[in-house]
């Protein structure tokens, strides 16, 4: 049996009045496999706040006056932990540690200043390391998200150069409020806006019968560089995001960016050239003199007896857009003082002409321990993006790329002649035209710098007080440029030719966090762990999209124009919150936490009222228990876990406002009320989460299994209310529905094999999702889609709040759900002396999409398919049913690939005269394959960009690609 | 055991952060309160932009109203091709019903509710020039719904956050007319001007005395609907009807291509390749040989305009420019309300005299009226004289002679009247 506290307090008090003794210890530290040593490795005394870091050898010394005897806990990022009993002065100790492969011993953070060790925490916390992110390139951070945690849903809204990803953790969280998880890049909350870019002036896509935009913009996550990154904690669900408070429903996406080791400089070079290209094409409708008549009429008769034919697809999509990648990664320095340097450039070439990415980006990163009582940190980073978008997604001026293609039969000549591109008759715009001469560019500057300054006030053996400043800047403009010159085809038959968009963008985030954390060691074996801290969070976003038309012949610029229309929009959120935190750890057995965190924000109606989201979880090591016995065999570690929390996600900007718009007239400068009444009540919505699971190792600890089960109520929901149009209002913001979601999460990760010439690892992910409407204050409407009759989503209580509905036969029934029935993702690195071998697969299975690319061309009779009896069954329904628009969007694909080959060190040393000792050739792709039934590019796809509810429409979207590269990297 | 080692110092240090913590929570929410980054609040409103405002605000969906009268009356098609609802459901084409959540109805009661919301704000301002207009304003938009749903009522009590209850078409004129006369003790005790100014549409009504001659106008207008015509002739008495001023002169809504402001959304160029407002056939069919007022408000297109099995060919020409005013109400109309009042309290002689004046002005010869015709000879003239600006569908309503328009299509129907909106259930 284990002793219980009592025993260990009596026995503690016994030790009290025994003769204090002195131990001293002495010791090397290295790595198991290589036998390198490993300088800044932790050496705690267990139960104490004492302890030491090797030094550049790796050796330790440290001196415990009053022990008679001690517990050394040994441990070093990546490796894992080793623990050793002393009962006498040492000093030879020999200490080897293994490579954590699975990542058991890793440490987590708990809190916005506290860590724990991954043995203890009670919540599912996802987390990805440097080596698991850059394997196969990717443009943006978030593309490096796919399929490697369970309960992320990562998903491209096209397949256009520069991003605009979705991330969603553990599904839907919210109708109208923010649907993408919070990101705090080394304590600075990052903005995440996808601003639009202003094109709709002339693809009026939001003059039909859907006024939300659909740009296709960027979400601004996307600028980060993946090379940089040290490691991504993901804090899927309330229970364990609670003490991020009132941004926190969506979950928290915590990232570190790298550090120098000390006493060690090294260099990482890595060069990648690449390409990419179309990953499937839809083909296209082969005509017969009669078919072509019935289709276009007497011109389509003509345009077809021409007798030629073209790949209109492959002429839009068929480029090998040339990729290459540059970083440059630096690091290192002395115990006391650190640094990071880094370089990177990228350049993509789309798989349209004229459609690409380049971003470049520096780093340095610092950090520095100006006495044993105070270390600073600075994370300072510069980055320049610049993306050409092209035109897609839908429109309703027959102007962007996909839907003009859908209009154009194959036997009609798009290309130039002569230098003329040929007026297209069939629908307003010759899309090659329209690409050679158009520009979509979207510029971004953007500085991220933060700080961080511990000071210790306290530390005694037992206490361990410290107090922190974390900090940060977030600040961009974007330039959004779009030029549509006279000529081009429908700017002719305009009334005002030529268009020129310019919006600018300026975006400020800031926030100052002030902690005090105590440690606090009650007897060896129960550690309280006390954080209580105060929070500033500050956003700005200032836009302002100007629209000019009859432009001047030749000019771009706004004010060279006849007519000039300028809208400007801000946001401005500033949120104040604290937070209190006590963790308990007993005899590392038990972990318990409670916690709360209280936000006042300025979109709340009552700016003084403070929203409290509690939190508490516990964990059971059960396998530390003498019961376990026999069961340790197969689980060494075996822990049970509970926990709950609560989070907020603020309400849509401006809706608590009354305000008045312009009414002028007669020269005069008016105000009339806005439609909008304002809601002097609104709150945010709030998300309480139960999660429960267990995490074991299994086999000697060659596995882990990992298990949780999550069920969240979310209420006041914000909706859209319709005023009696006889207050003189349309309607106002009110929280008014609940919905509740549920899910599993499963990863077994296994090493299969580890020895000296191979290994293999391998990591399973599996999750599943589901909600449920179970409230509403209003009746039931819709989201988004065009139309019953083309499909769309729709808020009913009871039903599934992804659900997709649509007219059969005058019925509005429930044809789909976008949310898939189950995700799943298979990791897996191997190794083979010096080759090393990486895949991952992902499979969606289920999750409707509503494909209207194909009823497009369905209707202007492109459809490759369109004279057979499906085709023609399928054309004949439109109008009638819905069914046959809402598709399956199952896939399953390679997404990461990479093979590589690792010259030996005494090889590259010899090559390089001793100047580097590092360097590995490679082979990598993305994407490389797609299984899906989905007929059209590919089922990832979100005509609307990143919504919370209603991303699976499909409009003439930019083609998904896949891409290739080649990999040099080089270093020391 | 348990020796805290905290020392002084180190004590006063947590103590000085604490207190800072707890200071910072308790101080910071007055950062966090300030007013809509992108629109004035109630509070930085003024007398002037919220009589600006309302004026402006007049104007929005104002064009869904004229053609909803105008069709429905028979005084115009609007031969729209993408929107099914112009020629079929304000037609009763066969027996179709007004949509109590169409746009038609909706969108201009929508509209003249949230002008009456400002004219509510203006009310609070404590000045007794700006009430005055503020109420005859409010009291103008409400009888514009009237019109609409005219037995099915409005509602009137609608300051607050919940609007009142719906009233019948009588309490509502009753409320309008009364609206009217608190509005012109607030004008009486304006003093000689305003403390603002008013659009170009009310260039000869900007002071409180003569703004109180429309106010007097729009009285006697509702005590014609009323059947109040005593109160309707002294309210004309005092009203801007004036027989040695041109028929034009009047109140209108004003528009320009200023920046944020609208163009008249009637105006069409009458030979345009397509057009939308069309004069119902029976305007040149109906009228007197020699009636300049014919020739004035139409223009005959070589080519006829079919859709929906309605044709026509008649452009409506009663505005030469996308800037020109809108009536609200005219000379002209004023002169022929003298004449409906003294019809209704049989004055026939001194009906003839305005009747006649009117006639004269549009070229036509003299007529004698007695109780066998002056009604229909006034309504004759209000159709003539008022083309386009939506009356004629009212004013046959009001003395029951809608089955006098004439049907199109086999199975339309004259409605009469439009349902209460959807959204006020």
């Amino acid at each position: 049996m284990r002793p219980t506290i009592t025993v260990v307090i009596f026995f503690l008090l016994f030790l009290g009045v025994v003769q204090a003794q002195k131990l001293e210890l002495e010791g090397r530290v290295f790595d198991k496999e290589t036998g390198e040593p490993l300088l800044g490795a932790n050496i705690t005394i267990k139960g104490t706040n004492l302890g030491t870091v090797t030094d550049l050898e790796g050796k330790f010394h440290i001196t415990l006056p009053n022990f008679k005897s001690a517990t050394l806990v040994v441990s070093y990022i990546g490796y894992k932990r080793v623990t050793i009993n002393v009962h006498e002065s040492r000093y030879n100790l020999s200490i080897g540690l293994e490579p954590d492969i699975l990542k058991t011993s890793e440490v987590v953070i708990s809190g916005l200043a506290s860590s724990v060790k991954r043995e203890n925490l009670a919540n599912s916390v996802a987390t990805l390391s440097a080596e698991e992110l850059t394997e196969v390139p990717t443009q943006t951070l978030d593309q490096q998200l796919y399929g490697k945690f369970a309960g992320v849903n990562v998903s491209a809204n096209s397949g256009a150069p520069g991003g605009g990803i979705s991330v969603n953790l553990r599904g839907v969280t919210t109708i109208n409020a923010e649907n993408q998880p919070l990101y705090v890049l080394d304590g600075v909350i990052l903005d995440n806006t996808a601003t639009q870019s202003g094109v709709n002036a002339v693809t009026k896509a939001t003059g039909g019968g859907n006024s939300n935009f659909q740009d296709n913009p960027v979400n601004r996550i996307a600028d980060l560089v993946p090379e940089d990154i040290e490691s991504i904690e993901i804090l899927k669900g309330s229970s364990a995001a609670a003490i991020y408070g009132s941004k926190a429903s969506n979950g928290v996406v915590i990232i570190k960016t790298k550090q120098g080791t000390a006493g060690r400089t090294s260099l990482n070079f890595r060069q990648q050239f690449g390409f990419n290209e179309l990953s499937k094409k839809l083909g296209s409708r082969k005509f017969t003199a009669e078919t072509a008549l019935a289709t276009f009429g007497q011109r389509g008769l003509e345009e077809f007896n021409k007798g030629k034919t073209y790949d209109h697809e492959e002429e839009m999509y068929g480029e090998k857009g040339f990729i290459h990648q540059t970083s440059l990664g630096l690091g290192g320095g002395s115990q006391t003082s650190r640094y990071y340097l880094s370089l990177y450039q990228r350049s993509d070439d789309g798989i349209i002409k004229n459609t690409g990415y380049k971003k470049q980006s520096v780093r340095l990163n610092l950090s520095h321990l100006i006495s044993d009582r105070v270390d600073v940190k600075v994370f300072a980073n510069y980055i320049h993006s610049s993306a050409d978008r092209g035109l897609t997604n839908n429109d309703n001026s027959g102007t962007s790329f996909g839907l003009a293609l859908t209009s154009t039969p194959s036997f009609f000549n798009l290309l130039p002649v002569n230098g003329v591109y040929p007026e297209n008759p069939f629908v307003g715009s010759n899309p090659i035209q329209t690409r050679d001469l158009m520009t979509n560019n979207e510029t971004v500057n953007r500085t991220i710098v933060s700080g961080n300054v511990r000071f210790n006030i306290l530390k005694t053996e037992k206490q361990l007080l410290d107090f922190i400043v974390v900090g940060g800047i977030d600040y961009y403009t974007q330039i959004n440029k779009a030029v549509f010159p006279r000529e081009l085809q429908f700017e002719k038959a305009s009334g005002q030719p030529g268009t020129s968009i310019l919006g600018e963008t300026v975006s400020s985030n800031n926030n100052l966090y002030l902690n005090l954390t105590h440690n606090f060691f009650l007897t060896p074996t129960i550690n309280f762990r006390t954080s209580v801290g105060y929070q500033i969070e500050n956003k700005d976003y200032d836009h302002t999209l100007s629209v000019a038309e009859d432009l001047i012949v030749g000019q771009e610029n706004i004010d060279q124009a006849a007519s000039v229309d300028v809208q400007q929009d801000r946001v401005i959120q500033r949120d104040r919150g604290f937070y209190a935190q006590e963790e308990v750890n007993i005899e590392d057995i038990y972990f318990l936490t409670v916690g709360i965190r209280g936000d006042a924000s300025s979109s709340n109606g009552d700016v003084n009222k403070f929203f409290l989201f509690p939190k508490a979880s516990a964990s059971v090591r059960l396998s530390k228990f003498d019961f376990w016995g026999g069961l340790s065999s197969v689980f060494p570690e075996f822990k049970i876990r509970t926990a709950y929390g609560k989070t907020g996600n603020s309400p849509i900007p401006g809706a608590k406002y009354s305000s008045f718009v312009p009414a002028n007239i007669s020269g005069k400068g008016g105000l009339i009320v806005a439609t909008r009444r304002g809601n002097p009540n609104i709150e945010p919505e709030k998300t309480s989460e139960i999660e429960v699971g267990f995490d074991a190792t299994l086999f000697n600890g060659d596995g882990t299994l990992e298990f949780s089960y999550y069920k969240r109520n979310v209420s006041d929901l914000i909706l859209f209310r319709d005023l009696p149009p006889s207050t003189g209002y349309d309607e106002e913001v009110i929280n008014g529905g609940e919905m509740e979601t549920s899910g599993i999460e499963v990863s077994l990760g296994y090493s299969l094999f580890n020895s000296k010439e191979f290994s293999w690892t391998t990591k399973v992910n599996f999750y599943k999702t589901q909600s449920t409407i179970t409230k509403l204050d209003v009746p039931a409407f819709n989201t988004l889609g065009f139309a019953d009759i083309l499909g769309r989503f729709r808020i009913e209580e009871g039903k599934s709040a992804t659900q997709i509905v649509g007219l059969e036969n005058g019925v509005l029934k429930q044809l789909g759900d976008e949310t898939p029935d189950f995700q799943m993702s298979f990791v897996n690195n191997l190794r083979w002396n010096n080759f090393d071998l990486g895949f991952l697969w992902d499979w969606k299975q289920g999750g409707d999409i509503i494909n209207l690319t194909k009823l497009l061309s369905d209707l202007f009779g492109t459809t490759a398919d369109l004279d057979t009896p499906e085709g023609k069954a399928r054309a004949a329904a439109f109008g009638k049913t819905t069914h046959q628009l809402i598709e399956d969007g199952t896939y399953l694909k390679l997404r990461e690939i990479s093979l590589g080959y690792t010259f030996p060190r005494q090889t590259v040393q010899d090559i390089f005269g001793g100047l580097f000792t590092r360097l590995r050739l490679g082979l990598s792709g993305r994407n490389l394959v797609t299984i899906t039934k989905y007929s059209s590019y590919d089922p990832e796809v979100s005509n609307f960009g990143n919504k919370a509810i209603g991303r699976s429409i499909e409009v003439t979207p930019f083609p998904h690609s896949r891409s290739y590269y080649f990999d040099i990297s080089l270093g020391f | 055991m348990k020796k805290i080692n905290f020392n002084k110092i180190r004590g006063s240090k947590i103590l000085v952060l604490l207190a800072a913590l707890v200071f910072l929570t308790t101080t910071a929410c007055e950062e966090l309160d300030f007013v809509d980054p992108n629109g004035p609040s109630l509070e930085q409103t003024s007398v002037q932009t919220l009589v600006t405002g309302i004026e402006a605000g007049m104007r929005i969906d104002h064009e869904f109203y004229l053609r909803d009268v105008l069709v429905i009356g028979r005084e115009a098609y609007y031969l729209e091709p993408s929107d099914p609802r112009y020629t079929g459901e304000l037609l009763g084409k066969d027996g179709t019903q007004i949509d109590p959540s169409g746009f038609l109805l909706v969108r201009p009661w929508g509209s003249r509710y949230r002008v009456i919301r400002n004219c509510n704000f203006l009310i609070q301002q404590n000045d007794k020039g700006a009430s005055g207009f503020a109420k005859t304003i409010m009291a103008y938009q409400l009888l514009l719904n009237l019109n609409l749903t005219w037995d099915n009522g409005i509602r009137i009590d609608v300051a607050g956050d919940k609007p009142g209850p719906f009233v019948s078409k009588e309490a509502a004129l009753d409320h309008i007319s009364s609206l009217l006369d608190e509005a012109k003790a607030d004008l009486d005790a304006a003093g000689s001007s305003f403390s603002f100014e008013l659009s170009n549409g009310f260039a000869e009504f900007n002071t409180p005395a003569e703004f109180a001659k429309f106010n007097r106008g729009l009285k006697a207008r509702v005590a014609i609907y009323q059947k109040d015509y005593s109160t309707a002739l002294t309210a004309l008495s005092q009203s801007f009807l004036d027989v040695g001023a041109p028929l034009s002169k009047g109140v209108y809504l004003d528009y320009g291509t200023g920046v944020g402001d609208q163009l008249n959304p009637i105006f069409e160029v009458p030979t345009a390749t397509s057009i939308k407002l069309f004069a119902h056939p029976s305007f040149l069919a109906d009228a007197e040989a020699g009636d300049t007022r014919v020739s004035s408000k139409t223009f005959v297109r070589s080519e006829s305009t079919t859709i929906d099995g309605l044709t026509s060919n008649i452009a409506v020409t009663i505005f030469g420019s996308n800037t020109d005013p809108l009536p609200i109400m005219r000379n002209e109309e004023l002169i022929l309300l003298r004449a409906e009042a003294n019809i209704g309290a049989g004055n026939y002689a001194d009906a003839e005299t305005d009747i006649n004046f009117i006639r004269n002005s549009a070229g036509l010869p003299n007529v004698t009226l007695d109780a066998s015709n002056a009604l229909d000879e006034l309504l004759k003239q209000k159709r003539y004289s008022l083309f386009g600006e939506g009356y004629r569908w009212i004013d046959l309503r009001l003395y029951d002679k809608l089955d006098t328009l004439p049907i199109d299509r086999p199975g339309d129907l004259v409605h009469k009247q439009m349902p209460r909106p959807s959204t006020e259930i």
